[in-house]
């Protein structure tokens, strides 16, 4: 039961930490994109 | 540099089908992943020629076969996104190429954690140096080593070629993996086409095993699909993020 469990959490952790990878990822280029968007609409005032 | 080919076109109609589209999709890979961890612990019967912790450790079979089938299928669209890329030069491709081998990575290192737990029961070491785990190990890290070659290179489109010749080359050792357990001498048990008489810890499959295989790789190329299309609008993000910063510059 053990290295069943251990297994099945492993697999899955592994899948968890790439997801969320992605997701704060994601975070950090929605951001990137706003401040760029914003500097840009600033300069062509 | 195109601008047409980094920066995503502006349809908001089209962009908020295809999110519903991949929240969908999203839906239907917790669904099946969640059907396999059921099927997988409770559906499918024990296999009778097994005992104590080898017969409960033999459904991480399950899991093992549904990451290395989605880590097949990773591995296979990179190929197919760096022949396109090299035919038809859009860096779309290319992403597709980058974020599969990301995600065959991630399903190659579950197929190899997940081996090496079942191992320990069945053949009393976590690991060992037999062709088919060192062929493994030796196609991730060459994957491993195309993205680290990839963040060498500064220009988009030097990088997408590169890439993509780097991609061809390396998806040879997939194959070599596959047959590594049928060319050498291996104790690796076969399950597909052909049987290993020096494989130990080989089992036959039932009818509720064969059903489950089919969820655990149906599961895993939803899951592999779901990634790869979330992935590959954070490259196209990205790209679109550094078209702007250059335009700015």
């Amino acid at each position: 039961m053990v290295y069943l469990t251990a297994a099945f959490i492993g697999v899955w952790l592994l899948v968890t930490i790439y997801v969320l990878y992605l997701g704060q990822r994601q975070g950090q280029l929605e951001q990137e994109l706003r401040a760029l968007e914003e500097a840009r609409g600033e300069r062509g005032r | 540099m195109s601008t047409s080919t980094l920066t995503a076109t502006t349809r908001p109609t089209t962009q908020r089908s295809s999110h519903v589209g991949w929240l969908i999709l999203s839906l239907l890979t917790a669904i099946t992943m969640a059907a396999l961890m059921g099927a997988a612990l409770l559906y499918a019967k024990p296999a009778l020629n097994l005992a104590g912790d080898e017969q409960m450790a033999q459904r991480i079979f399950y899991i093992h076969i549904g990451s290395v089938i989605g880590c097949f299928v990773a591995f296979l669209m990179s190929l197919i996104g760096s022949i396109v890329y090299l035919n038809k030069r859009n860096l779309d491709w290319d992403r597709v190429a980058q974020a599969s081998v990301e995600i065959g990575i991630v399903l190659g290192m579950s197929t190899t954690l997940a081996g090496s737990i079942w191992s320990k029961p069945t053949w009393n070491t976590y690991w060992t140096w037999d062709p088919r785990l060192t062929t493994t190990t030796i196609t991730l890290l060459i994957y491993i080593a195309y993205l680290l070659f990839r963040n060498g290179i500064d220009n988009r489109y030097t990088r997408a070629r590169f890439s993509s010749i780097y991609a061809l080359f390396a998806f040879l050792s997939v194959p070599l993996t596959y047959y590594s357990a049928r060319w050498f001498r291996s104790i690796h048990p076969i399950v597909f086409n052909g049987a290993n008489p020096d494989a130990q810890g080989s089992f036959n499959i039932g009818e509720t095993m064969s059903q489950t295989l089919w969820v655990a790789t149906i599961g895993y190329c939803l899951l592999f699909s779901t990634l790869l299309i979330f992935r590959w609008r954070q490259l196209r993000l990205q790209d679109r993020i550094d078209a702007l910063r250059e335009e700015m510059e």
